[in-house]
């Protein structure tokens, strides 16, 4: 991610890796050495569902990763047009790039080249052999992680679909820029040799004849190149950096899985990974977990941009085995969570099971229901106030629906937790940031409801959230520092009566807006 | 600051308190641990020293009353709480913001973002922009931004009044801008005039870089270039960098910054030839007779700088030489360095390809945590200073240094060591 491209990964600013990692494994340690909680890593299962499918489901995931890619301009042309984003997330479409259903985006874009015109599907297959040619029509980042399929290696294959493909543009002390010519052997580099440099680079220019230049590239056809040149574009590939966030893409409904639908272009991939998995996977294979997903995904020129079926798992709070509540907002459209209710209703009109669902319309600003409300226990949450005062300026717009026998008969309501008392659910609120308006605002922007109960009563938050801890503290909670885990001074474990929150270091993690809570993904929970 | 605000405040994040303020102490710490001779004072300390005085304070509380009019307050009972307090707490709300504790009698600031009577001053942290010192006088900040505004006003009396600041012996002005604190300005150039220390960049005595920036702007380096004729001031050459108009290059310390007689910083897109973007140069000769002279440059800023100079010089890349990191450490003030002394210079520990750049380039790299750390251990919590490497740094002047500082929160502020201090007096 750089500067000028971190508002299409939707993060306010760079992330610092290292730190970032450390972050990230301290919490993972935790969760598997200190609580006793298999965790399961995304890009390791990606690596085994790779490695499991059949070559046509790895061409077919690959030519769909590249044609969404393709889809949309490249990035830094994107974020040039930040009013067309404001647009789009205003829910008017993004005009410039969906006129033309048949022909190739860039089409439409100004100050692109001709030549960069890429493959154009005529029918919809899963798998569609890519054209391996240079120059014309030659997609790079498609041949380059064919290779990687054709050498069988799956780790580079994984790494680079979620890291994304790097243009490398180097600027050596001479002064004369050079670029990355766009073509690789597997196997041959394998690595980078250079510490320093990121692994996914593998290969340097041809030197033999001096370094070309970007005349050489324009009169040896390869276009492509000389465009990327021009704009300085920085990856062949875009990473997939919110991917961390693994809750958003997925949640888990009972004992099945309700795949999202990611509203910003960004995050367009990821629900595709995770559909990849949970196909090929060995521990899912044959068997189909999802509740409900955009079946749309199957065809080949799926777009990010213009569907209106949006549904991002942030903003899904399962409450009792029987009540959902879903979050509208411009993460979540009403027409997916439409789709869902249907969804749902079929089943609960075959299992005889009825299903309460709760639909709140939160305010502009906020993204995800799970940035408002965090539920800790039976009877504890997080909430950020001003959403759930009643009629207040900010408040959210709540409609209780059953789903089941019968005619579905909404109602309104302007007290979501009064409501939720007659449905026999009694949660008390604890409001983030305690009661000043300063600190609830700031404790909210670092992601003080988004904390991970782990069992009820146990939790885990950012350690910058101190208004909010204090709160807790008031309510009984042992409030424990990560560092005090770590050295082995408190010990901590799921099983033993009292409650606790655990304080972890979060400087890094919480720059991309979420919390513990979506930084993790429970695929099963026995309390 | 809320989320809210970030954006009115110049932010785009905001920072997790406590952890920035340990690492600011951390900063402060190290400068007055391996400067030499170095002495750290702070604004706030001077602030609250010149508020004893009744007439500055009376004088500065007027001047931020005319400044601010946030809406729904009442400006009579707003100056009335200023002037009865004591100067400590008058000198928090004047930096700190003055929260409005939820009392509104207005309906607007009930439903406003800002819960404040006065808004907080947060990038007053970096202390170059608002007043920089040329020389033996001041160049008075007029910032770009409204948020920025009171921070000049209030170094401006701290410039003119504290003794330890200089004043008493009121030091020449260089350019002060007609504003909305002081004269009334009706001509066209003075209207358009904004300028911050960080487009500022003494080179020698008699030679200054200015950056035509997002925030400083050409009307302001002809007002700046007739105060130096005007006055007779020490610089005679005023090379004006002429730079793109983005936050991400906000001032040209931010892609440009000397570290010793021979090396520089330098971000390569926008100052290497062929870098793509590269800044336009107009070279301004200010002559003895007080007039001045203009001449576009065609070259390169460091050839520029290499002819005036006449000896060549060292530029060492922000980033290394990849685009991506060069973009991203640029970003996070990757060319920002604060240079002690010649060949002793601090930057932001993240920006890791510099570092290997700094390191090509002979520089030792050190840790901050090598020099000082805080130390917790039997109920005793304080600074710990490595007197050995502190000493070793100060006393070999001919060594060249490359401190790694900590900075998860400062560095989301957008400013880098550089920005973060302002030297008042160097020998160097």
């Amino acid at each position: 991610m750089t500067p000028s491209t971190r508002d299409y990964f939707v993060f306010d600013d760079l992330l610092y890796d290292d730190p970032a990692r450390a972050e990230h494994d301290w919490l993972t340690d935790i969760l598997q050495n200190h609580l006793g909680v298999k965790v399961h890593f995304l890009e390791q299962m990606l690596v085994e569902a790779l490695a499991a499918a059949s070559g046509d489901e790895r061409k077919a995931l690959i030519a769909q990763v590249s044609r969404l890619e393709q889809g949309m301009p490249p990035v830094e042309q994107r974020v040039g047009q930040l009013e067309v984003l404001v647009r789009w997330f205003e829910g008017q479409g993004w005009p410039q790039y969906t006129l033309d259903p048949v022909g190739h985006p860039h089409a439409a874009a100004p100050g692109t080249l001709p030549g960069s015109l890429a493959t154009h599907p005529t029918k919809p297959p899963r798998a569609e052999s890519p054209p391996l040619r240079n120059g014309e029509g030659f997609d790079y980042s498609q041949y380059r992680l064919e290779s990687w399929s054709n050498a069988r290696d799956y780790p580079a294959l994984a790494e680079e679909l979620i890291q994304g493909i790097e243009a490398w543009v180097d600027n050596p002390p001479d002064g004369r820029w050079t670029m990355d010519d766009g073509r690789l052997s597997p196997g041959a580099a394998g690595t980078a040799s250079d510490p320093h440099r990121p692994s996914s680079i593998v290969h340097r220019p041809p030197q033999a004849s001096g370094t070309p230049s970007a005349l050489d590239y324009a009169q040896a056809g390869d276009v492509d190149t000389l465009r990327r040149f021009v704009e300085g574009r920085l990856f062949y590939l875009t990473p997939v950096p919110n991917l961390m966030f693994v809750d958003d893409v997925a949640s888990v409904v009972n004992d099945r899985l309700l795949l999202s639908r990611m509203a910003v272009p960004g995050r367009a991939r990821e629900p595709l990974l995770l559909d990849f998995i949970q196909r090929n996977h060995p521990r899912f294979k044959g068997t189909s977990c999802w509740t409900w997903r955009d079946e749309g995904m199957d065809e080949l020129r799926w777009q990010a941009g213009p569907s209106p079926l949006h549904l991002e798992g942030g903003n899904l709070v399962q409450l009792r085995e029987d009540l959902l509540v879903l979050a509208v907002n411009q993460r979540t459209s009403i027409e997916a969570v439409q789709r869902v209710a249907d969804t749902w209703r079929a089943d609960a009109l075959k299992t005889g099971k009825k299903l309460i669902l709760y639909v709140l319309r939160l305010p502009t600003g906020l993204i995800h229901l799970d940035t408002v409300l965090g539920v800790i226990s039976h009877e504890d949450c997080v909430v950020y106030s001003p959403v759930f005062e009643p009629y207040g300026p900010a408040s959210v717009d709540v409609v209780r629906a059953e789903l089941g026998e019968g005619p579905v008969t909404p109602t309104r309501s302007a007290d979501f937790f009064g409501s939720l008392r007659d449905d026999g659910i009694d949660l008390k609120p604890i409001p983030c940031g305690g009661e000043e308006p300063v600190d609830q605002q700031r404790e909210q922007w670092f992601s003080a409801c988004n904390l991970l109960a782990v069992a009820p009563g146990k939790v885990i938050t950012y350690r910058s959230t101190e208004r909010t801890i204090e709160e807790l503290a008031r309510r009984d909670y042992k409030i424990i520092d990560i560092t005090e885990v770590q050295t082995g001074t408190v010990k901590i474990d799921l099983d033993s009566p009292g409650k606790w929150a655990l304080k972890i270091k979060g400087s890094e993690l919480s720059r991309g807006h979420g919390g513990p809570h979506s930084l993790v993904m429970p695929l099963a929970r026995d309390r | 600051m809320t989320p809210a605000l970030r954006h009115d405040l110049l932010f785009d994040d905001i920072l997790y308190l406590e952890l920035a303020k340990h690492e600011h102490a951390a900063f402060r710490k190290l400068l007055s641990a391996i400067g030499p001779g170095t002495e750290v004072v702070d604004a706030a300390d001077l602030l609250r020293g010149i508020l004893e005085e009744e007439e500055i304070r009376r004088s500065l509380v007027d001047s931020v009353c005319r400044l601010y009019a946030v809406p729904g307050v009442e400006p009579g009972d707003l100056r009335r709480e200023m002037l009865d307090a004591e100067p400590g707490q008058l000198a928090a709300w004047l930096i700190e913001g003055k929260p409005d504790q939820g009392r509104h009698t207005w309906l607007t600031s009930y439903l406003s973002d800002m819960p404040f009577q006065l808004p907080p001053i947060p990038n007053l942290m970096f202390m170059r922009d608002p007043c920089a010192v040329v020389g033996n006088g001041l160049v008075v900040g007029h910032m770009a931004f409204p948020a920025r505004q009171r921070e000049a006003l209030l170094m401006r009396y701290i410039y003119m009044h504290h003794p330890l600041a200089g004043g008493g012996s009121r030091p020449p002005v260089w350019f002060d801008k007609p504003s909305p604190y002081g004269i009334e300005g009706g001509d066209p150039i003075a209207t358009e005039a904004t300028i911050e220390g960080g487009d500022l960049l003494v080179i020698r005595s008699d030679l200054l870089l200015v950056g035509v920036s997002e925030r400083t702007s050409s009307q302001a380096i002809d007002l700046l270039a007739r105060g130096f004729a005007r006055l007779r001031g020490p610089v005679k050459t005023i090379y004006a960098v002429i730079m793109p108009r983005q936050r991400s290059t906000m001032h040209l310390d931010t892609i440009f910054t000397m570290l010793s007689h021979e090396d520089f910083l330098v971000y390569p897109p926008l100052i290497m030839p062929g870098g793509g973007e590269q800044v336009g140069i107009v070279r301004i000769s200010i002559n003895n007779d007080g007039t001045t002279h203009l001449e576009p440059v065609r070259k390169s800023l460091v050839a520029c700088l290499e002819e005036e100079l006449g000896r060549p010089l060292n530029p060492i890349f922000c980033g290394g030489t990849s685009r991506l990191y060069q973009e991203r450490e640029q970003w996070t003030d990757g060319a920002n360095a604060f240079a002690l002394r010649p060949g002793l210079i601090l930057g932001y520990e993240r920006n890791e390809q510099t570092y290997l750049a700094l390191q090509a380039a002979g520089y030792s790299v050190i840790p901050e945590g090598d020099i000082v750390r805080w130390h917790i251990g039997g109920g005793d919590r304080r600074w710990v200073v490595n007197e050995a490497l502190a000493e070793e740094i100060r006393t070999h002047p001919e060594r060249k240094y490359a401190i790694k500082i900590s900075a998860l929160e400062l560095s989301r502020a957008r400013g880098g060591p550089r920005c973060m201090t302002m030297p008042l007096v160097r020998d160097a």
